[in-house]
């Protein structure tokens, strides 16, 4: 596969004390969506600046369709920043116009691609109005119409569902997906787990200013967890059975509720542990290997932290 | 550059409070003190102010035994300054205060008895006059007179060294004006511009100034943050970036200066001179000059957040010295001030008809410069 983004041992620090980015190397192939994942303050907004040339790394290389950024990568590549860059004082459509004039398109090229960008993010109705009278979804739907009317090959999504209603979001997370399947490469940052893993095909996990890895996400999840959860609630509260808890690796026990770590496809394991708690068990969930954990186990944090 | 340029220009005049602040602004500035101005200036065709100073009643007590005191009495008393002078001898100070302090008499003049050997000996005296505040511009008027009648005595102590006669047979004129006489008001000392010129181009002038601000908010809002990061990732090259900007500034400032010379014009008779192609030459380059200053600030002040606050500090500063209202003393550095470099050669101009625009010529090359490091410093952090 081809790769559209190559970044080899990027280290940048704002002050010479402390690096934000430690010699983080990252590749980003044609058609993925490339979800980079990382909690507050991992470096995550940071490397998309050093990706897009406003920071510049102290070391590293970074290349973008096999080349510097240079004028032509620059039109090539997409970016919807994580606060709102929009103009107030102008309606959806000249805002988009605008952005698209920017990237040098003109005449019924651009109309139609305002169009299209408008259309795909659904605010095509609402396109006279300002964008101050906008929710806070649609505000960020424009957001990303701005990015995407000069139909770049790849875009950088940096956190597009921060602070929006969860019909919003699906809207947003299922528009980045036909995207996609447009053709457009889509870097996804975010620290919501759970759209990564919705929606991406491949992931990074930042932490500290490095990669921690990235892959496939299936091959990511399959290579970095080597149990499976059981979620049990039981009849009593945990600490009456103690003495069963013994033979198992417990990773949660909280009142009535116990989460047990046990290999990872083990059938004799989730056997075992049924016939252990018998008639007590008053729920029984097997919760497949998942992101969560890998972030777990490589960071030891919870993402919200 | 044009889409940056038509697309700022149409959001600033569809932006009611834009359009408010920068077009309706200077029109209100012009008309509010236009019309102040004229009431304090203008009295008719020509803008003059008369002030009316009534007799003084004047009692004088002449300690002095020599003939400079006698003299001073006899000028005082004399026919040609009895229009301004009403005066009484008294006897003692202490008489002579009394008459003050009941409102017998507006002053009270004390020559005091080594006032002659004073004179000669030092070429000096020490002459008091006493007054009250609300009469202190009759006691004003006193003292400059006995000064000069001071500097004539000693002027002709020297021409009659050899002949001491001559100082005695002499006539003083009356060096004061007699009451009804016009003075005339000049706000711009040594030169024949009317108040309302003077105004006319110092208005202009501070609306050009103004300019600066605009630009650098301007600038500041749209390159900080996730705006200015969008615009930056864009393939557009930053100098047109910036040069989009510049000139969006430069033709607000140049439609407020247009506004201003035309409501002068047109409610005041303001004259700007015969040629109005210099005037907007002026306001032109003065366009040119603050917008490029204020793109070079706004720039800078995406990382240096303290710009702003410096140059919030200075817009009443800019107001007083570009309005006019006060002039600062820069010394060797007066010919790069405000005052010097854009009012200046309007002055000349208007009052004169001199033509001298190198300090102007100056000013586009600094603001040449301005352009140049603006777009330097807004030189985007490439990735190697």
């Amino acid at each position: 596969m081809q790769t559209v983004f190559t970044g080899e041992n990027i280290q940048f620090s704002y002050n010479k004390k402390k690096p934000v980015l430690k010699q983080l190397s990252l590749s980003v192939g044609d058609r993925q969506i490339y979800g980079l994942l990382g909690p507050n303050g991992a470096g995550k907004s940071t490397l998309t600046r050093v990706m897009l040339g406003l920071d510049k790394p102290q070391n590293g290389k970074i290349q973008w369709f096999n080349e510097h950024l240079n004028a032509s990568t620059n039109k090539r590549v997409g970016y919807v920043p994580q606060d709102l860059a929009l103009i107030y004082d102008l309606s959806a459509y000249e805002n988009v116009l605008f952005f698209g004039k920017l990237y040098g398109l003109k005449g019924e090229r651009l109309k139609k691609q305002v169009r299209f960008a408008l259309e795909f993010v659904g605010l095509w109705e609402e396109r006279k109005q300002k964008p101050k009278k906008f929710s806070g979804g649609m505000k960020r739907r424009l957001n990303i119409a701005c990015g995407i009317v000069h139909n770049p090959d790849v875009i950088i999504l940096d956190e597009p569902t921060v602070g929006v209603d969860p019909q919003s979001r699906n809207r947003i997370l299922d528009a980045i997906i036909e995207l996609n399947q447009l053709g457009t490469t889509v870097i996804y940052i975010s620290h919501y787990m759970e759209e990564v893993e919705r929606i991406c095909s491949h992931v990074g996990i930042i932490d500290d200013g490095q990669l921690l890895c990235q892959g496939k996400l299936n091959d990511v999840i399959q290579e970095h967890t080597d149990q499976a959860i059981i979620r049990l609630e039981l009849q009593r509260k945990s600490t009456a059975y103690s003495k069963q808890l013994e033979d198992y690796v417990v990773l949660l026990a909280e009142g009535n509720n116990v989460e047990l770590g046990v290999p990872k496809n083990d059938v004799n394991a989730i056997s075992q542990i049924k016939e252990s708690f018998g008639e007590d068990v008053k729920n029984f969930q097997y919760i497949t290997p998942n992101l969560e954990q890998v972030f777990f186990k490589l960071t030891r944090k919870n993402l919200r932290d | 550059m044009w889409t940056i340029f038509a697309t700022s220009m149409k959001r600033k005049l569809q932006n009611p409070v834009v359009f408010v602040n920068y077009i309706l602004l200077p029109l209100l500035l012009i008309l509010i003190l236009g019309n102040a101005l004229s009431g304090v200036f203008q009295t008719g065709d020509k803008e003059t102010k008369s002030s009316v100073i009534s007799q003084i009643s004047t009692v004088v007590v002449n300690e002095d035994s020599g003939d400079v005191g006698k003299n001073i009495v006899s000028f005082l008393s004399s026919e040609d300054n009895k229009e301004m002078f009403n005066v009484k001898v008294g006897s003692s100070s202490t008489q002579a205060l009394k008459m003050l302090e009941s409102g017998e008499v507006e002053q009270y003049i004390y020559l005091p008895k080594d006032l002659t050997s004073e004179y000669e000996n030092n070429k000096n005296g020490n002459i008091t006059v006493y007054g009250k505040d609300n009469n202190i511009e009759k006691v004003n008027i006193t003292d400059l007179a006995l000064s000069a009648y001071g500097d004539g005595y000693l002027a002709m102590e020297v021409a009659s060294a050899n002949n001491p006669n001559i100082v005695y047979s002499h006539e003083y004129s009356n060096m004061l004006a007699a009451p009804g006489t016009a003075t005339e008001a000049s706000t711009e000392s040594g030169s024949n511009i009317s108040a309302m010129s003077y105004y006319g181009v110092t208005m202009l002038v501070l609306i050009l100034v103004y300019g600066l601000a605009n630009t650098m908010n301007f600038v500041q809002e749209e390159y900080s943050e996730a705006l200015g990061d969008r615009y930056l990732v864009s393939p557009i090259s930053k100098t047109a970036l910036i040069m989009g900007q510049f000139l969006t500034g430069c033709t607000i400032s140049i439609l407020q200066g247009a506004v201003i010379v035309f409501c002068a014009k047109l409610f005041f008779n303001v004259s700007y001179g015969d040629n109005m192609m210099f005037v907007f030459f002026i306001i032109i380059a003065g366009s040119i000059f603050f917008n490029a200053l204020g793109l070079l600030l706004g720039v800078i002040g995406r990382r240096i957040k303290q710009v702003d606050g410096v140059v919030t500090l200075l817009i009443p500063v800019m107001t007083f010295v570009g309005g006019g209202f006060v002039k600062l003393d820069m010394g060797e550095l007066s010919s790069i001030s405000i005052n010097e470099v854009f009012q200046r050669p309007l002055f000349d101009y208007i009052g004169q008809g001199v033509i001298d625009l190198m300090p102007v010529f100056t000013a586009l090359i600094a603001a040449m410069g301005f352009v140049l490091i603006a777009v330097y410093s807004l030189t985007r952090k490439e990735a190697r």
